[in-house]
């Protein structure tokens, strides 16, 4: 039997999402120990963020897929939608 | 808007005429770009009289249009020595138009000393003496008027650094309240109005008719489909109404490409004490307003009231790039202090971003310290404010700064500042800061849509393919949308969302009886972008006045530890249409 390893992240909740973390604002990232292999889907569900109030996530300042699998050491920022809409359509297709 | 008022400041003649066919179709950006690219000299001093200062309303200014207040101004920059527009919210554009102004072209030269207020109303049009306002600040200029124009006009005005012509210096524009705090920024124009001997434009529009439309019944149907796409949009209906465009602080911070330190680093460690939400806080714990519009028939509401601590009026709510300029990328981490300057700014008649940008600089310099705010506040108070040699420097902007106190790593393009995304990290910027024929100017070509926030699609920030025609196609979106009177935020759901553009031209056609499809909108945009450059290579820019400072292709930002690494020759195509 091999034991499950946990890795350790730092997660910041922006805008309204900080109340996920039970704070109207977040200065300093939540320390996490996660288990090895936590994608950051699984990371939103852990927090407790339905899947439909997030909009972007960067790891290390990357913007980053759901499906990612985090990494010891990773810092995450999470943003609401206060982005975009419709990936599909395109700047160049008013152009 | 058919109608344009010259006004001869070396005559101090003022005519009312109607509009010459060349600009007749033409409204904001499109129509001062117009102007003065066929009358001012390419080559002339922009602070001598051949110069013009033209003042223009948008296509579908004056309307029920959600978001349609924007006010163009426009001449030859002091600060690039290009052509340049430069726009404001508040509450000036919407008087003009239902007066049937499609522009004021201010020309010629009072005598040196002579200072003027410009009146317009129904049926008048007239120049007065205004000594009374020398050296005034806006805020006390608009006190002043007030007493006798009242506070239902609109006042165009310049502060001290208009009047001592500071490349540096803005257009001011009150908002509803009657205060000046929206201002054309960019380009030193307000220096511009203050060589023409121009203290104020008081805009008087009681008994003025609304403009025609042609189609009523259309223009209702077009302006409701644009307003419910303004609302529907997560960042123009959800993100600016609650956090106001400061929103991006975090945001740009978490990419690595908020500048900090002057453009050392893409991230600042107390970037969450200088953030929307946090500003958001601040605001409603001192009773401030939250959610505030610029100009009446704003769906959008992204401006804010800011108090200070003794909850008294201070200033709006700093804009992001305001609270970006002074803040992170001068090392200062304390809001109030933002506000501060930020007042200062509006009052002393300044571009926020020139001046963040300039006092960055200087620390760069040592001559002051990263992150003294008291520092800050009393350069500009004193020193700026009361137009001494050093505040002139400052005011002059960060090229003239950096010159002065011998600093190699100054953030400008053909002389203007960098705003706040450094193009090392979200490369899109980049490419409209290097080659925006108005210098470095963030609104150009806002490619942090797709860079960073979804709209419009996915461009990758950190990689170079695809920034090219990003740019480019937002360069060309954005001239068109500039001459439409419409703030630029609609920008959002047009770009994601079909029925809000198609609603734009639908609103254009609805009012004038046309009938343009998306390609004339195009077209457009692709028009002024040839006369803006033309005017430019006339003033004597060449390929290579297209490029960013050569430190943003030597010196790699971190976290991401990347160089600005698009070609020349992918620069040099961006306006290949």
């Amino acid at each position: 039997m091999q034991e499950e390893q946990n890795i350790t992240v730092f997660v910041k909740l922006y805008a309204i999402l900080a109340k996920y973390a039970g704070v109207p604002i977040m200065h300093q990232p939540l320390r996490l120990e996660i288990p090895a292999g936590t994608r950051l889907l699984q990371l939103f569900e852990r927090l407790g963020i339905p899947d439909d109030e997030v909009k972007t996530a960067f790891v290390n300042s990357t913007m980053q897929p759901p499906e990612y699998v985090l990494r010891e050491g990773d810092h995450v920022g999470i943003f609401p939608p206060v982005g975009g809409g419709a990936t599909e359509h395109s700047v160049c297709g008013i152009i | 808007m058919d109608k344009i008022l010259r006004v001869n400041m070396s005559s101090q003649s003022v005519k009312l005429e109607s509009i010459p066919a060349e600009y007749v179709g033409l409204g904001g950006r499109a129509l001062t770009s117009k102007i003065v690219a066929l009358e001012v000299p390419p080559l002339c001093h922009p602070l001598g009289p051949e110069n013009k200062l033209v003042i223009a309303p948008g296509l579908l200014s004056g309307t029920t249009a959600p978001c349609s207040g924007r006010l163009s101004v426009g001449a030859k920059s002091p600060l690039t020595g290009g052509i340049k527009e430069s726009n404001a919210g508040g509450t000036a554009a919407q008087k003009l138009a239902r007066l049937s102004i499609a522009a004021i072209v201010i020309e010629g030269q009072a005598p040196p000393h002579a200072l003027w207020n410009l009146l317009i109303a129904k049926n008048k049009a007239e120049l007065l003496p205004a000594k009374n306002l020398r050296k005034k600040g806006n805020y006390k200029t608009i006190e002043i008027l007030s007493k006798e124009y009242g506070e239902k006009v609109s006042y165009i005005t310049i502060g001290p650094a208009g009047e001592c012509l500071l490349s540096a210096a803005s257009v001011a524009v009150t908002d509803l309240e009657n205060r000046p705090t929206r201002h054309a920024g960019r380009g030193g124009l307000g220096a511009v109005m203050g060589s023409k001997g121009v203290k104020a434009i008081i805009v008087d529009d009681r008994g003025a008719p609304a403009p025609a439309i042609k189609n009523v019944e259309a223009f209702r149907q077009a302006a409701k489909t644009f307003a419910d796409a303004l609302r529907r949009h997560p960042i123009t209906g959800t993100g600016l109404p609650t956090y106001g465009t400061n929103i991006l602080t975090n945001v740009i911070n978490e990419s690595g490409g908020l500048p900090t330190r002057n453009f050392s680093a893409g991230q600042f460690e107390d970037a969450s004490r200088v953030s929307g939400e946090f500003q958001r806080e601040i605001i409603l714990a001192r009773g401030g307003v939250a959610t505030h519009a610029c100009h009446r028939g704003c769906v959008i509401r992204c401006s804010r009231i800011y108090m200070d601590k003794n909850k008294k009026y201070l200033t709006k709510g700093p804009e992001y790039e305001t609270v970006w300029a002074n803040g992170p990328n001068c090392g200062i981490n304390d809001l109030d202090v933002i506000a501060r300057l930020d007042r200062l700014y509006d009052d002393i008649g300044l571009d926020s971003i020139e001046m963040g940008a300039a006092l960055g600089v200087l620390m760069q310099s040592g001559f002051l310290r990263f992150g003294d705010g008291k520092g800050a506040i009393k350069l500009m108070r004193d020193e700026v404010g009361k137009g001494t040699p050093l505040g002139r420097t400052l005011g002059s902007g960060a090229a003239v700064t950096g010159q002065v106190f011998g600093v190699a790593h100054v953030p400008v393009v053909k002389r203007q500042a960098l705003p706040a995304y450094d193009p090392r990290a979200i490369k899109g910027i980049g490419v409209t800061y290097a080659t925006s024929p108005m210098g470095a100017d963030h609104t150009a070509g806002y490619s942090i849509t797709a860079n960073v926030l979804g709209a419009g699609g996915r461009v990758d920030p950190l990689r170079v393919e695809g920034q090219v025609e990003l740019s480019r196609n937002l360069q060309i979106a954005t001239a068109a949308i500039d001459s439409t009177g419409l703030c630029l935020f609609v920008a959002f759901p047009v770009l994601d969302d079909p029925a809000a553009f198609q609603a734009i031209y639908q609103m254009i056609n609805a009012q004038y009886g046309l009938s343009l499809g998306p390609d004339n909108i195009t077209s457009l945009g692709k028009a002024v972008l040839n006369l803006e450059r033309d005017f430019n290579k006339r003033a004597g820019f060449a390929p290579e006045d297209d490029r960013l400072p050569m430190f943003f292709e030597t010196e790699p930002l971190p976290p991401h530890n990347l160089v600005f690494n698009v070609a020349a020759r992918d620069l040099d195509s961006v306006f290949n249409f």
